[in-house]
């Protein structure tokens, strides 16, 4: 087993929400394998990829989860939320309705998701200079208001899409770190939801060892 | 790949006869490449005429024909699907009419969907602006976005096959879509149904350029209800009707309960009311996804059902996905129209679905048992390219109906016995990426360490066996310490128990590796974990075969082992006379089948083994393997006492 390729320290979920065709699993291809395809498959149903990386030397595995933009409302949003502890929230800069539609799925994330989740609001395709329909001053704005961190990207030709990442997952680690520091028993506060107790049994007498090598 | 393959391939086949026909002894030459061309063109008209015979004896017969895969290089695929799906009747003599009934319809559509307030005479009340339903310019304006959705989709669709990127089949299938969406207001159009389109069309469009090439070659004499069934002029409209009817058969992976359609039937707002909670919006899938885990998987496989419900993996993180495509995310195109070809001939039921679910999921079994929850889960959304389809195929096809489809022998084996060189060597398929290094290391890494353990234990079987011969043919005497009158019966039974213990070596030694990557999540590890994990370790060394059965050392702790498994044996064999006298033929097969499914391959080899050897002691073999799988697994159980026994209860009907 590759356990020591694997190791870390926290494991985060973050998810990846917004109208369909913004460029959300191009965001994800390109921070996970650096790969961005300009016609990439519509997502159905659920996508899912992950990557380590380095925060104050600790190893933080983020494990992303990315579902088509036309599932509002599906069932799949238990399963898709539970355990996320961040989300990225992204619209296309030269589609204003897909910044419209922002509101939306912030309810969504209300309704389903845990109340102390990380929002981070993405304006993607931000080499279509051009065709831009949402100022950035207006969802910087947007952002500022509902308690979101803010950021433009372009999972095309790479900007921002690393620090994108970067800057939600800090967050979060800041956060978690924050409450262990404030709640010491408390143990690891974010643990990986399929994480079970491991029932511990009598390590093997002296006595058995003895007869054995008789 | 894309259609033009095929017909490139139909074409070197012409060719490869023209150059061999083409030899000295023939004096009319000139006839020659047009003979070459006939005869592809004969056979063409051969595989119609016998589609045409084989209905009017026997309509059914198709169905076995897809079921076996015989479709793979028909010309007329499509006309396959149609009889399968019903679009089409046996009733071959009444196709022109059934055809055209069909194509009216479809044409009905463009006057009732297609409606342009620019050009029309609307009524001079109706207001561009206007929100009512009943008002032409709000239909419009809907119906603009609705195009403009499935559009972004569709140019999105199997983005490594060139087929798709041609404009007519692009339009053709926005058109489709957007009829189906207007025909069928319930549904709407939903992401994923572009998907199951798709390889429809792909199919209907390759029968109609291959009946376009023959009708070249031919000049005449091609059957007129062919001409008119594969009509290249009504692409849309045939695609159509099999993509309704196959659509009728898939509407519940797609169905959501509790939504309202707008007028334009694409955007979907869910009704507020005081009673809605989180249950009545659940979709329909979920409910299938949830009695495929229940009622199939946990009968098939119980220790994969319990796998997946302990790591927290619901069946509709990845299921919704495989049902909703049918499945053709997770194949290549033309393996996904084998899978269709078996699908559509269990249409009246559409059952099969369901077992090729559990089939893809009990083929990579051996990867999840072994894998964390992120491995896990990385395997089973993005299904590894190196499953065989067909095998896949058949188990399905035996879970569906075992009285009509045999076990396929070599399934299991594969499960067991997969290759981890070959997962290196085979490259991705066009369209899917490769896993990211560390992914493919890893896995290869513990499946590599399995096999290894695997390939040894089976060498060493075959070894013991040869030697087990051996001792046969010399009569060899007994040997200090062994019961006189049975040295080849001790023998067999150090050989069973070795085989045993070393089977539960490896589970312990992958069980603790499993837990030890576990802990390894958790940020501060537990001593007394630790602890625990060493003893189970040295449980480990304790049943290294090696140490306890020295096939030709002799020392004072070996010995001692000896007396202690001699104790055992002699308990064992002063009851042979009660197991023979209440034992019949019968209960043999019932005992074997007892044994644990995941150690077949093992218990069947050593069977068949000591069949050839000792026929006349088989009661005595069975009861021996029987015995001896008990401490076995009591070791196992207490060094982990989470893991599972695993059972796999086959279909005693088969």
């Amino acid at each position: 087993m590759g356990a020591r390729e694997d190791e870390y320290d926290y494991l985060f979920k973050v998810v990846l929400i917004g109208d369909s065709g913004v460029g959300k699993s191009n965001l994800l291809s390109r921070f996970t394998r650096n790969e961005f395809n300009l016609e990439s498959k519509s997502t159905i149903g659920v996508e899912f990829a992950t990557r380590s990386i380095e925060v104050d030397g600790k190893t933080i595995k983020a494990q992303i989860w990315d579902t088509a933009g036309q599932e509002r409302y599906r069932a799949i949003t238990s399963a898709y939320y539970r355990g996320a502890v961040g989300a990225l929230l992204v619209y296309d800069i030269a589609k204003h309705l897909t910044y419209e539609n922002v509101e939306r799925w912030l309810r969504e994330l209300r309704d389903h998701a845990d109340q102390n989740i990380v929002i981070m609001l993405v304006g993607n395709k931000s080499d279509l200079r051009h065709l831009r329909s949402v100022p950035t001053d207006e969802a910087k704005l947007f952002a500022e208001r509902n308690g979101l961190s803010f950021i433009e990207t372009s999972a095309l030709d790479s900007t921002n899409v690393e620090t994108a990442f970067q800057n939600i997952l800090t967050e979060i680690y800041r956060i978690v770190s924050q409450k262990q520091i404030r709640d010491p028993p408390e143990g690891d506060v974010i643990r990986p939801s399929n994480v079970e107790p491991i029932d511990v049994k009598p390590t093997v007498t002296a006595d058995v060892r003895k007869q054995c090598c008789q | 790949m894309t259609v033009w393959g095929i017909e490139a391939i139909t074409l070197n086949g012409s060719s490869a006869r023209e150059s061999l026909e083409h030899l000295p002894g023939n004096g009319a030459i000139r006839v020659i490449p047009e003979a070459g061309a006939m005869n592809s063109v004969e056979r063409y008209r051969q595989e119609w005429q016998v589609l045409l015979e084989n209905l009017d004896a026997d309509p059914e017969s198709l169905r076995q024909s897809a079921f076996a895969g015989d479709l793979k290089m028909s010309k007329f695929r499509s006309v396959h699907w149609a009889l399968l799906l019903r679009v089409l009747t046996s009733e071959h003599r009444s196709w022109t009419s059934q055809r055209l009934q069909q194509r009216v319809r479809y044409d009905k559509f463009r006057a009732d969907y297609v409606r342009n307030p620019h050009q029309l005479a609307v009524d001079c009340n109706d207001d561009p602006l206007s929100q009512s339903t009943q008002s032409v310019w709000n239909q419009y304006f809907s119906d603009q976005d609705l195009f403009a959705v499935i559009r972004q989709d569709v140019v999105r669709t199997f983005p490594g096959v060139d087929f798709f990127r041609k404009p007519l089949v692009q339009n053709a299938m926005v058109n489709i879509l957007f009829y189906y969406a207007r025909e069928h207001p319930y549904m709407c159009y939903r992401q994923g149904m572009h998907e199951i389109l798709a390889p429809i069309i792909f199919v209907v469009y390759s029968d109609h350029q291959s009946l376009l090439h023959f009708s070249e070659l031919a000049k005449t004499d091609i059957n007129p209800t062919l001409l008119d069934v594969l009509d290249p002029a009504y692409l849309e409209a045939d695609t159509y009707s099999l993509f309704s009817r196959l659509m009728a058969s898939v509407e519940s992976y797609y169905r959501v309960s509790n939504l309202v359609s707008t007028p334009g039937g694409h955007i979907e707002q869910r009704a507020e009311s005081p009673g809605d909670n989180e249950t009545s919006t659940e979709a329909e899938v979920i409910g299938q996804l949830n009695f495929i885990r229940d009622k199939i998987l946990a009968k098939q496989d119980q220790h994969l059902h319990h796998y997946l419900q302990k790591m927290e993996i619901p069946l509709h993180i990845f299921g919704i996905r495989w049902l909703r495509l049918l499945f053709g995310r997770e194949f290549m195109l033309l393996d996904l129209l084998l899978l269709w070809d078996a699908i559509f001939a269990d249409s009246d039921r559409f059952d099969l679905p369901n077992y090729i679910l559990v089939a893809m999921l009990v083929h990579i079994r051996d990867k999840l048992l072994l894998s964390d929850y992120t491995t896990s889960l990385t395997y089973l959304m993005r299904y590894p390219n190196n499953v065989d389809v067909h095998l896949v195929l058949r188990h399905a096809l035996f879970m569906l109906n075992p009285k009509q489809f045999e076990y396929p022998p070599n399934a299991f084996t594969c499960v067991s016995f997969a290759n981890s060189s070959a997962d290196k060597d085979v490259p991705p398929p066009a369209g899917q990426r490769p896993r990211t290094n560390s992914e493919n290391s890893s896995m290869a890494t513990s499946g590599s360490q399995i096999d290894r353990q695997i390939t040894f234990m089976q060498e060493r079987n075959a070894a013991d066996s040869s030697a087990l011969a051996k001792l046969q043919d010399t009569h060899r005497v007994a040997m200090d310490g062994y019961l006189e009158n049975s040295p080849e019966l001790l023998r067999l039974e150090l050989k069973n128990a070795q085989t045993v213990i070393k089977i539960a070596r490896s589970k312990l030694q992958s069980y603790l590796s499993t837990v030890r990557h576990h802990v390894g999540k958790q940020a501060n590890g537990s001593e007394e974990l630790g602890r625990t994990l060493d003893g189970i370790e040295e449980l480990c060394s304790f049943l290294d075969v090696k140490f306890m059965f020295p096939l030709h050392q002799r020392s004072a702790p070996i010995d001692q082992a000896l007396e202690a498994n001699e104790q055992k044996q002699l308990n064992t064999v002063s009851k042979p006379p009660k197991p023979t006298a209440s034992s019949t033929p019968a209960n043999a097969p019932a005992a074997l089948s007892a044994t644990g499914g995941y150690q077949m391959p093992e218990n069947a080899f050593m069977h068949s083994s000591m069949r050839r050897l000792l026929g006349e002691l088989r009661e005595i073999e069975l009861s021996t393997i029987t015995s001896d799988e008990k401490p076995g697994n009591a070791v196992v159980q207490n060094g982990l006492p989470a893991a599972e026994p695993q059972q796999r209860h086959r279909n005693e009907s088969s």
